[in-house]
């Protein structure tokens, strides 16, 4: 439970100033993706990660660190602050980055249309370091910037690379069922302006794989990965079982070479007992490709099951309850799960404009 | 992201949604069935009338995430291992309801259900839970676990089984691929 951990009572410590930039930064290019890579010292359990900004539209931190990281605030170049983490915290969600879920942290920014455009000048980060026992401590923050200049929002291609675990890609069931699937994905993502560029890999991962970022596999199959694609690796089983057959690394999902820098879905419960895939199965795995890079892509489900916590969009209905939710936004492609009836599913292919927007504004959709 | 909802579902700061403008119809919201029913009118297929405990089962384990436990959903039923089997075999989409449901089975009462393992093992149209089962051998006990692997070497996953049987840590379940 290290993970719930929240340094409130020690939110009060002075804050220092500038960062401490500890090397040089390096920056590459790769189309309208730049890299900038550098170090930075906290100081009172807080490091400020600079981010020049010059035109480009979005940016994406990736924080790591060996103590507990989670983003605590943006400031603008005027100083003004947008984004406070505890404005986050409650039932409406926004970002995974303010989370403490472990020693690396993804923030994509600005998420929504609302977030205003990032004008130019000098924008920083703040991001928390915390040790086990929840109290913020000092440590080196590997930062990792993704910078976006694409200027089109409303138009983008995401590159997926899927990569088959061990034998996977030379089962014809396997493969056929997930190009099939892929081209679902396409299907739904279509009318949003949002294109697929898949590539398709073999690898000798192992069939039953880890969460995301649990397995030492992840961060051999990251280092591969080029610094816009988003990795989906087809596993048999995840953690062993059936419990799982989709899950993303983290909302949203990094684009440099992290253990968590991937989504795995799992084949086999998407094809049921017999194995095989009917033009159903291919139709919801289909949805769930789409749903769980969706998830990478920064989009939260419009409601949780609890029907108490939503997403921070205002186009997605505030439902409440079951039968409203079902009805309001049983056919959204983020919505936790298909509305089923034993026999058959609704599709869920509808995004929102707000949804729309932050998928487009995800940094690796160029 | 599973983490990621815990934390969030740990910590409710209390906001209130805002209260939906020109709602007025307080009936019955739509089920399922009626949803599909609009969506492609005159191409839902019946339902096959589930029980009211496999239903209950079966909604619990169609969630995309969080993922239920096993011990959340055969809470759901006062006769879990009928009731997962009554999901195996009848509940057609989504896929991961049955495999779920299978998962439960192997995992918690897999002495009670060797029959259906060795049928699944043995079905032509069951490869899924033939896989299901064969990456799990060793959740089973050995006894049962040999008795479904002899049985999946000889069926018609043969070649499925042999290359997982002899992941198996038993050396008895080893030895039945040389």
């Amino acid at each position: 439970m290290t993970r719930l951990l929240r340094p409130l009572a020690l939110a009060a410590l002075p804050l220092l100033g500038a960062c401490d930039l500890l090397d040089d930064v390096l920056s590459e290019f790769d189309g309208d993706l730049e890299t900038r890579s550098f170090s930075v010292d906290s100081s009172d359990g807080k490091a400020r990660v600079d981010v020049e900004i010059d035109g480009q539209e979005t940016f994406q931190l990736t924080a790591t660190s060996g103590q507990l990281v989670a983003v605590e605030a943006i400031y603008d170049p005027d100083g003004e602050l947008v984004l406070y983490w505890e404005d986050w915290y409650g039932n409406e969600s926004l970002t995974g980055a303010v989370w403490l879920e472990g020693r690396d942290t993804v923030l994509n920014w600005p998420v929504r249309s609302v977030d205003g455009e990032l004008s130019a000048g000098t924008w920083q980060v703040e991001v928390g370091v915390v040790d086990n026992e929840g109290y913020y401590t000092d440590a080196t923050v590997d930062a990792v910037l993704k910078l976006k200049q694409d200027p089109d929002l409303s138009d983008g291609v995401v590159k997926a690379r899927i990569v088959y675990a061990d034998g996977l890609m030379q089962d014809e069931v396997v493969s056929a069922g997930v190009q099939a699937a892929v081209a679902r994905w396409e299907e739904v993502w279509g009318p949003y302006g949002l294109s697929l560029d898949a590539g398709y890999e073999s690898s000798a991962y192992s069939t039953d794989q880890a969460f995301p970022g649990e397995s030492g596999e992840h961060e051999d199959l990251a280092q591969d990965a080029s610094g816009s694609e988003v990795t989906v690796l087809i596993a048999e089983t995840i953690d062993g079982g059936m419990d799982y057959y989709g899950i993303a690394g983290s909302i949203p999902g990094t684009l440099d070479h992290t253990g968590r820098a991937l989504v795995v879905v799992s084949w086999l419960a998407n094809a049921g007992g017999d194995g095989s895939f009917s033009d159903d199965d291919v139709r919801l795995f289909g949805e769930t490709l789409a749903h769980e890079v969706g998830h990478y892509m920064g989009l939260f489900h419009p409601v949780e099951m609890t029907w108490d916590y939503w997403d921070a969009l205002d186009d997605t209905d505030a439902c409440q309850g079951q039968g409203d939710c079902e009805g309001g936004l049983g056919d959204n492609l983020m919505f936790p799960y298909p509305v089923c009836d034993w026999t058959s599913c609704l599709a869920q292919d509808q995004l929102t404009d707000g949804q729309t927007g932050v998928s487009h504004r995800y940094t690796g959709t160029l | 992201m599973i983490t990621s909802l815990l934390l969030a579902l740990a910590c409710n700061g209390g906001k209130v949604p805002p209260a939906q403008a020109g709602v007025v119809d307080a009936g019955l919201p739509p089920t399922p069935a009626e949803l599909l029913a609009q969506q492609a009118p005159g191409a839902a297929a019946e339902p096959l009338a589930p029980t009211d405990a496999g239903y209950a089962v079966y909604r619990a384990l169609s969630v995309r995430d969080p993922e239920p436990t096993c011990a959340e959903v055969e809470a759901l039923s006062p006769t879990p291992v009928e009731t997962l089997r009554e999901v195996v075999d009848r509940a057609q989409q989504p896929p991961w309801a049955g495999m779920r449901a299978a998962n439960c089975l192997v995992q918690g009462h897999g002495a009670e259900v060797q029959a259906d393992l060795v049928a699944w093992v043995g079905g032509a149209d069951t490869r899924g839970l033939a896989l299901l089962v064969l990456d799990q051998l060793d959740l089973l006990p050995e006894d049962v676990a040999l008795a479904v692997a002899t049985a999946a070497l000889a069926g018609p996953h043969a070649a499925d089984a042999s290359a997982r049987v002899p992941k198996s840590r038993h050396p008895a379940l080893q030895a039945l691929v040389p």
